[in-house]
């Protein structure tokens, strides 16, 4: 072993480790972390009531916005009329925003993974 | 009881408290020498025990984990305050007792008189019985350094509680 205590040090520190009365400071511990735990709840509570003012107040802006998507994305890119309507119809899963928006997530995921 | 404790269970840390404390504020007394001081920093080992319990994968490594915890929380203490006090302010040379209460506050009164790193070294070496090597590892202080650390700060603990050596284990001295 690397040390070489000194043997009157070494009693002097065995004497001096006394037992210490515990009631008052484990009272104190358990006091403290209460407070810890009332702040923590109270900071839980606060965030659940401002998310839910935030949904609250942002709902219709939310609903709107969805409205507009659910109507955009099916929209078709290409017209295709009578003469050429069957290949229209062939490709129209990839004919509308919402293939393109599809497309352009499945890029950038894929690009990410070879850059990083 | 750790995995209770890790859980949530109030009664468990609370019992986890109770084992520990003493062993704790000891450590912290005889590092800073100051009792009101050391239960507070103490106290605060024990919070952020609480905080980071969660983290502790292994429950069995516990005790070395509150160690560490221990250790950090007085080494932040001692690097934002430097609490080493002249040695002329602290009364004269320790006399002699038998008395626990009186020999620990000798025993800190001298340990106050080395700087923090010197002194958190001596503490785990006689407190804590680490190695040299083990010392290093817990505090990032080079091993030859703490090696330093020891050799002298024993010789001056030895000169400030030379009036000890006819009492407390006096016949193991040559």
């Amino acid at each position: 072993m690397s040390t070489d205590r000194d043997p009157l040090l070494q009693k002097l520190f065995d004497v001096a480790s006394q037992g210490l009365a515990d009631d008052a400071f484990i009272a104190g511990v358990m006091s403290k972390i209460d407070a810890l735990r009332r702040r923590a709840l109270i900071a839980w509570a606060a965030t659940g009531l401002l998310l839910a003012l935030a949904a609250w107040l942002l709902t219709p802006t939310i609903v709107g916005a969805v409205d507009l998507l659910s109507q955009a994305l099916p929209q078709s890119l290409v017209e295709f009329d009578e003469p050429v309507a069957l290949i229209g119809q062939a490709l129209s899963p990839l004919n509308s925003v919402a293939a393109i928006v599809a497309i352009g997530v499945l890029v950038i995921v894929y690009a990410y993974r070879k850059i990083f | 009881m750790v995995r209770l404790a890790r859980n949530g269970d109030r009664q468990a840390f609370s019992e986890l408290v109770s084992r520990r404390q003493a062993w704790v504020r000891n450590l912290m007394r005889r590092s800073c020498g100051d009792s009101v001081l050391a239960d507070d920093l103490s106290q605060q080992v024990f919070l952020q025990a609480w905080k980071a319990l969660p983290q502790l994968h292994e429950p069995g490594k516990f005790g070395p984990w509150l160690k560490r915890l221990a250790v950090n929380e007085w080494l932040q203490y001692a690097r934002r305050n430097d609490p080493v006090r002249i040695a002329d302010e602290l009364r004269d040379e320790a006399t002699a007792s038998d008395d626990p209460a009186r020999i620990a506050m000798d025993l800190d009164a001298a340990l106050a008189t080395l700087a923090h790193d010197a002194r958190l070294c001596i503490v785990l070496a006689y407190h804590e019985g680490m190695t040299h090597d083990e010392i290093a590892q817990l505090t990032d202080i080079p091993a030859g350094t703490v090696k330093s650390h020891i050799r002298r700060g024993t010789v001056r603990l030895r000169e400030q509680l030379a009036a000890y050596a006819g009492v407390a284990g006096g016949e193991q001295d040559s």
